[in-house]
């Protein structure tokens, strides 16, 4: 699903014309000044000249003329192409229920290659580089490593990197009005569930360069339970020098990750998931840090991730089961006849706890 | 140092330098540079120092001309650097138990229990109450009883804690991995 895409994305990069970058050859040095970067978000602050000035308004205009046209579908598909083609930096933070991150992500192409930077900015430092397929991260206590065909977790990334044909069975997508985020004229879009086991999304974007400004995840009564929301978004017309640095830099040892061969089929079942949630990955392994053997299964219906855990349940069953949240994502155990059951994934609580019950042995193994 | 040529061999993992982000990361100045570079409020207070040079790239290329080929991978010394084996990196050290736990035990928000017995037909669940676990507050139990098998004793709050994170982190994980 996944590889389809970023192909996708990548051969839609190569048939960009190089003279966007040959043009911008001639001002090299303005593109890498900041202050000339994008001249919407500095027009109040820095004196552009006054030629790029009219040009841009010109471009700008052009652009939002459109807009009325187009259908919530083609808005959010220009978002996920802007996302993955063009140069920009984006400072935001993401909020889950009073607590808040500031992150940067940085992102832009060289020679046909998508090259980003993600820091969480507050706290011990987490820093991500992209770099083609291969994804480098960078955490506390842990040492650096490289995976091959690596992702970014979380619903934002789920969202900015979705394959829509496959949301429109669960999501309906409509236009619902505009705003002003970051200083910038935004259309939102609203993904709305089609049933009452995931969660919707209310989407901001970028009216001129169709890129996320803000994302609200909501719960089955409309109440915010994660949001994603930009404070500053910078676009160039070439990569940045830290971006361009970054496809250079020494990157940490790529980790192999062991692929499931198909006989290891897990000896587990789910008779019941919401509507639209395929199976993608099983296998067993060891939990990070209290390593302790656990056979796994994931779901997923495009965007919201689900992942279970069953192991041997230990000592007496307990009426009353730990749930655990972050935002959007839930945590439910249940002990359910000699197993314990943990299902954590961007899903109500009701519909982990509804998955849970539903795990069961096969026959036949 | 970094060379187009051994960019290849990098990614195949076949050299085992030093990342030069890692020391950038822990470089806090030259990391800085990069931040400062990327903030709006100092670029509108024009606040960028006058060396601060921009073409970083161009002079990377230009040093490592002169620069001889470092063939041989430098190795950590460090008592808990962990022999490779191939290319396998453990992705995990077990780096004192609670302090993982705890550095994202402050994020989550755990519920006090939901009732497992009353949901067996399925009817919507009752609004979670959920009590902030952040730092080193005590959960507030909701059993007026003090003997309840359902309670749990400090020990098995803690335990329970870690293994919700080490959940959480593998759901994390997992989302990195996925193979397509």
């Amino acid at each position: 699903m996944k590889a389809t895409k970023q192909l996708i994305a990548i051969v839609a990069l190569c048939a960009l014309p190089f003279s966007s970058f040959a043009e911008s050859e001639a001002d090299t040095s303005a593109s890498a000044d900041p202050t000339s970067a994008s001249l919407q978000t500095l027009a109040n602050n820095v004196t552009p000249s006054p030629a790029q000035d009219e040009q841009s308004q010109a471009m700008e205009e052009a652009k939002l003329s459109n807009v009325e046209d187009e259908s919530p579908v083609a808005f959010l598909q220009k978002m996920i192409d802007s996302f993955a083609t063009l140069n920009y930096d984006l400072s935001y933070i993401q909020l889950y229920e009073g607590l808040v991150e500031p992150k940067r992500f940085s992102h832009g192409v060289v020679d046909g290659k998508q090259i980003s930077y993600l820091s969480h900015l507050n706290g011990p430092p987490k820093e991500y580089v992209q770099r083609g397929e291969h994804i480098s991260f960078f955490e506390p206590e842990i040492e650096p490593y490289t995976l091959k065909s690596g992702h970014f977790q979380g619903n934002f990334f789920q969202l900015v990197q979705q394959d829509i044909s496959k949301l429109t069975v669960n999501y309906d997508f409509v236009l619902a009005g505009r705003g002003r985020i970051a200083g910038r004229p935004a259309q939102v879009v609203r993904m709305s569930p089609r049933d009452n086991d995931r969660y919707g999304y209310l989407l901001w974007l970028d009216r001129n360069t169709s890129l996320p400004l803000r994302v609200d995840t909501l719960d089955l009564e409309g109440e915010l339970v994660e949001q994603m929301m930009t404070i500053s978004l910078r676009t160039y017309k070439q990569a940045t020098p830290w971006i361009q640095e970054l496809t250079i830099v020494n990157l940490p040892p790529i980790v192999n990750v062991p692929k499931p061969s198909s006989e290891q089929l897990s000896p587990w079942q789910i008779s019941w998931q919401p509507k639209g949630f395929e199976l993608i990955a099983q296998d067993r392994h060891s939990l990070p840090v209290i390593d302790e053997s656990v056979d796994y299964l994931m779901l997923s219906d495009g965007v919201a991730i689900i992942s279970i855990y069953i192991e041997p349940a230990v000592g007496q069953p307990r009426d009353l089961m730990p749930v655990a949240r972050k935002g959007a994502t839930n945590l439910i155990t249940a002990q359910i006849k000699g197993s314990m059951i943990t299902v954590v994934g961007e899903i109500p609580a009701e519909t982990a706890l509804k998955i849970a019950k539903s795990v069961t042995y096969k026959r036949a193994q | 140092m970094p060379n187009n040529e051994k960019l290849s061999a990098f990614i195949d993992g076949e050299l085992k330098d030093e990342s030069l982000l890692a020391s950038l990361v822990k470089d806090e100045k030259l990391a800085d540079q990069f931040s400062r570079y990327q903030l709006i409020g100092d670029v509108m207070r024009d606040d960028v120092p006058a060396e601060m040079n921009f073409d970083i790239a161009s002079n990377v290329m230009a040093a490592l001309d002169d620069e001889p080929t470092v063939m041989a991978p430098q190795i950590k010394t460090a008592s808990n650097k962990v022999t490779l084996k191939g290319n396998v990196v453990p992705l995990f050290k077990k780096v004192g138990q609670y302090a993982i736990a705890a550095s994202v035990a402050a994020s989550v928000v755990v519920g006090v229990q939901l009732n497992t017995a009353q949901q067996d037909n399925l009817t919507p669940a009752p609004v979670l109450d959920t009590v902030p676990f952040i730092g080193g507050a005590e959960p507030v139990s909701l059993q007026a009883e003090q003997k309840d098998p359902n309670t749990l004793t400090e020990e098995q709050v803690l335990e329970q804690r870690r293994k919700i994170n080490a959940f959480l982190q593998d759901h994390q994980l997992q989302q990195r991995m996925l193979q397509q």
